[in-house]
Formats: C-alpha cells, structure tokens, sequence
C-alpha cells in the first residue's frame, strides 16, 4: 500500500532522512522504533506532505504523493495524528470529530447514503471510545491528554483513512490509557484499517505490531517480523530495557 | 442645561453609529482570528464600499464614472468589488509576506491604506458625497426625540448580519473550518481544509462586512476619500475591546465606543475623537487583553 524508497529529508544543510526504504502492506501495523531524533516524525511528516526538499520514491496504492499537497494526500485516502495530536482546542469534541469528515461532507457528501454512512463512522468511534459520547459539546483543549488522543485518532478516522499514521499515540499517557488506546488500534486494525505507528516505547508497539522497522540517524538500520525485533539481541539492549520509558 | 430628549437624541445617535462601529470591528476580528494580523487597511476597505456605491449610482458630471445605476444594483456591486478587492489584496500583498514578522506584515497594511486613500484622492479629489436614503419617511418621534427612519436601516442592517455572522461560524461547515484553520493550520490540513482558503475567505468576509458599514451610512454621513481613517481607527478600538476575539465583546465594545462618543460630543464636539482614543489607551493600560479578551496575546 505505502512504499517508499531511497527517500532523502533535510532541513536547510541537515540531512534528516537518508536512504530510507520502508514498505507497509495492506492490511499491517507496521511500527518505527528508534531513539529521539532519529527522524520518525520527519518521515510521517514528509508523506503527509509537509516537507519540502525531499527525494526518492513515495508511492501510496500504486500512485506518487511525494510532491502531492496534504490535503490531497488527506483525500486520497491517508490520515495522520500527529505526536501534539493537531486538535482544535476551542472547538468542541463533536466539532472536532465531524471537521475530520470535512472531505467527506463537502462535494459529495450532500446525500442521505454519505451522511449516514458518516453517521455511522461517528457511532463506531463511539464504540472505540465511549467515554467520548458523554463529552460531545465540551472544548477538546479542556479533556485529558488520553481523551484527546481519542479524539484525534477518531478525527483521523472520520476521513475514512486507508492507511493510518500515529506519531507516538502513547506519550504522555498513564499505562492504562495506553492500553485503551493501542486496543482501539488492534480494532480499527480488524475493520481494514492499516496502520503505520511511530513509536518510542518499542515494547508496547512491537507487541502490537506485525512488522517494524528500526531507524537510527536517519537511516533504517534493521527489520523485521515484530517476533524477531522483540528477540533481535541489539533490539532488546537498545530499546526495550528493564522499565526504560524514553520521555 | 441637559434635558432628558437632547440626551436620548445623542444616545440614539451613539447606538446606531455604534453597530457601525461593531460591524468594522468584527472585521479586524475575523482577519486577526484567521491570520494573526491586525489590517489596518480595513477603514480603506469601509470608505470604498461608499464611494464606489456613490460612483455607481450617480449620474452625470458629478465624477469621472458617473453610471447612474439603481440603488440596490449599485450596492451590490459596490460590495462585490470591494469583497473582491479585499481577497486581491491578500493574494498580491499579504500573502508574499507569509515568512515574515507580524509586525511587518501590519506595517505593510498601513502603508497600504495610505496607497488605497491616495488612489482614492487621485479619483475622487476630497470632495464629499452621499447617498440617497435607502427608505423615506418622517421621522419617528420618540419620547422628545427623533428616530430617522434610515437609522433603522443601519440598525436592522448590522444586528442581521452580526447574527448570520454567528451563524455562520458556528453552524455551518466552512465557518467552524475557518475556526478551525485559525486555531491549528497543520490540524486543519490534515482534515483537508486548506488554510489557504480559509484565509482568502476570512479577508472576504471582512471586506464584506466593512463595504456595507461605508454603505449603510453613507446616507446620513458625508462620506470621502479619507474617512477610513477615522472608521478604521474606530473599528480597531472595537476589535481590542471585544479582545480581538470575543463576538460578543466586539459588538459591546461598538456600542460602548458609539455611546461615549455621541456623550464626549454633548460635552465637546471638537474633543469627541480624543475622547474616544484617550479610552482607547486606558483600555490597554488596564486590560491590554481587552474587556472581553481570552488571556492568550
């Protein structure tokens, strides 16, 4: 679904990323592991459109976005939460939910099948995180750090997203939001959504992963089957330490 | 030496030059909200919306383009051209300087208002004009004083579209995308509302908005090549009381300041402007955040 190939990022003299080859299928969750800094914001930013300068192949479902507009890419079927999770403070949390439709709701979105089928997107966030249903009308600026996260990710569903991209979902949260969250992925996982999740806690996202890939300096440096990361000896002295939570 | 009908007659002028004063406020307002500038060309934007409704509808020798079009026909068009101006001038002028400091961008639009008033001056020299009333009728006395029926105009004229204003921003979806893009320009992307947009549209809107405040009371006020000045200053004044973000502070903050005009003018009519930005001054002294304003800055 999303290949990218020999992909190079700088910013001004810095080169970011270097060389990178990543290919997530249809269907995974595919993780980025690797320290701060090593450029895994850079490269979600850069397929969402956000960077300019940069060089290779990206190509999502057979076709190139690497110079396309974001809200092109948006359309085309790829949305992304980003690590501050980009909400609407002062708008409420329905507001924000339905703005992630925007798309959807303009154009096309005039008949009764598209405002029902968007209804019911609305509903399976809903049942992904029900604790939102009770918060619709307040300000998202005013919940907690894991109910906008909840909010962000329903956002980015609520454009009917082919593919997914998480900028470290589980930063700042307690373990058992965590826990909420990363089971809404699994989730939406199941109902076809792939995902692409950038992460720092190596541990829970190779647990909840197929694949993964290890970025270190803006190179990838290792991958694999989550199985043989979780296993791999550099993998496991690196990055999953003895209760190590990076941030 | 007072007596309770001149007072009123004074109020009633207050009032109604103040929902004049809200509606170019609200302007300031929705650029500022949408672009974090302050443009202080929108006067300019108030004082074309009059003169070209005055151009179009005169006939004659009076001005270069005397057309002698009907009223309402010259309004609109009047409001088009101004609107379509106003999203011009954000593509040619505020646009290229996207990287730029804020500061300069806001030093641009004075130097652009003073470009519009010397074009202005160019064409229309600083003679002054009005337009005809848009509804005859006597005057409607009440208690002792005086309500000129085109009062009523300015009045019923600016709570309508204050309201579709609100309306607007609040319930339908480009309006809460606006909100949106001016809280979180990345967020909106990534909901595919293109910030771009919603810019040129909020310099739309405000153009709009401040070619109908020139319309409206270019009937009962002489109006010229450089009443912007005044108006925009005013209009500023108004969006800093209403904190350049509160809705309904902006509207108190247009009928506060046409209020204590009209009573600074029963006490000096030469002073009645110094009054208006001596309150100006204290405001940002007390509250630099506005009566109304959010704590950001």
């Amino acid at each position: 679904m999303l290949e990218i190939g020999n992909l190079n990022a700088g910013y001004g003299q810095v080169e970011v990323l270097k060389g990178i080859d990543l290919e997530v299928r249809e269907g995974e969750i595919v993780t980025l592991i690797g320290p701060n800094g090593a450029g895994k914001t850079t490269l979600l930013l850069g397929i969402m459109g956000f960077l300019n300068g940069l060089r290779g192949k990206i190509l999502f479902r057979g076709q190139d976005i690497l110079h396309a507009e974001t809200e092109a890419i948006v359309g085309m079927g790829i949305s992304m939460v980003p690590e501050d999770r980009g909400l609407f403070g002062p708008l409420s949390v329905s507001e924000n939910l339905m703005l992630g439709a925007y798309l959807r709701l303009q154009g096309k979105g005039k008949s009764k099948e598209d405002k029902a089928k968007i209804q019911a997107d609305l509903e399976e966030v809903f049942n992904l995180f029900p604790i939102l249903k009770s918060r619709l009308k307040q300000p998202v600026g005013t919940l907690s750090g894991g109910q906008q996260q909840m909010v962000a990710i329903g956002r980015a569903f609520m454009s009917k997203p082919r593919l997914l991209l998480l900028d470290e979902p589980s930063l700042g949260l307690a373990p058992l939001v965590i826990k909420e969250i990363f089971k809404a992925v699994t989730v939406l996982n199941q109902n076809g959504v792939t995902v692409l999740l950038v992460e720092q806690n190596a541990n829970l996202a190779l647990k909840l992963a197929h694949r993964g890939y290890v970025i270190e300096n803006g190179r990838i440096v290792l991958t694999g089957t989550s199985a043989e990361l979780l296993n791999h000896q550099e993998v496991k002295q690196a990055y999953l330490g003895k209760s190590h939570e990076a941030g | 030496m007072f007596n309770l009908s001149v007072l009123l007659q004074y109020l009633i002028s207050g009032i109604t030059q103040g929902s004049v004063y809200a509606l170019i406020g609200l302007g300031f307002m929705v650029i500022y909200n949408s672009s974090a500038i302050i443009n202080f060309a929108q006067g300019e934007f108030v004082m074309l919306g009059g003169m070209i409704a005055v151009t179009l509808v005169t006939a004659g020798t009076m001005t270069i383009f005397g057309a002698g079009l009907p009223l309402p026909l010259a309004i609109i068009l009047a409001i088009v051209v101004v609107t379509l101006f106003g999203i011009l001038f954000q593509h040619l002028a505020v646009r290229p300087l996207k990287k730029s400091p804020v500061l300069m961008v806001v030093i641009m639009t004075i130097g652009a208002s003073i470009f519009i008033r010397g074009v202005a001056m160019l064409i229309w020299n600083k003679d002054s004009f009005s337009l005809p009333l848009f509804i005859e009728g006597k005057p409607i006395p009440v208690f002792g004083a005086v309500i000129v029926p085109h009062y009523l105009v300015i009045l019923g004229t600016t709570i309508i579209l204050m309201v579709l204003l609100q309306l607007f921003f609040k319930l339908t979806l480009v309006g809460q995308a606006m909100r949106a893009s001016a809280v979180n320009r990345k967020g909106a992307s990534l909901c595919g509302i293109r910030p771009e947009r919603m810019v040129k549209l909020s310099f739309a809107i405000s153009a709009t908005l401040a070619s109908i405040a020139g319309i409206i009371i270019a009937p009962t006020n002489l109006t010229s090549y450089d009443i912007g000045i005044r108006l925009g200053l005013k209009g500023f004044v108004v969006a800093v009381i209403g904190g350049l973000s509160s809705f309904v502070g902006t509207i108190c903050g247009g009928f506060l300041v046409g209020i204590v005009e009209a009573m600074g003018a029963v006490i000096s009519s030469q002073y009645r402007d110094a009054i208006t930005f001596i309150i100006l001054i204290g405001m940002l002294l007390i509250r630099p955040n506005g009566i109304f304003g959010r704590k950001t800055d």
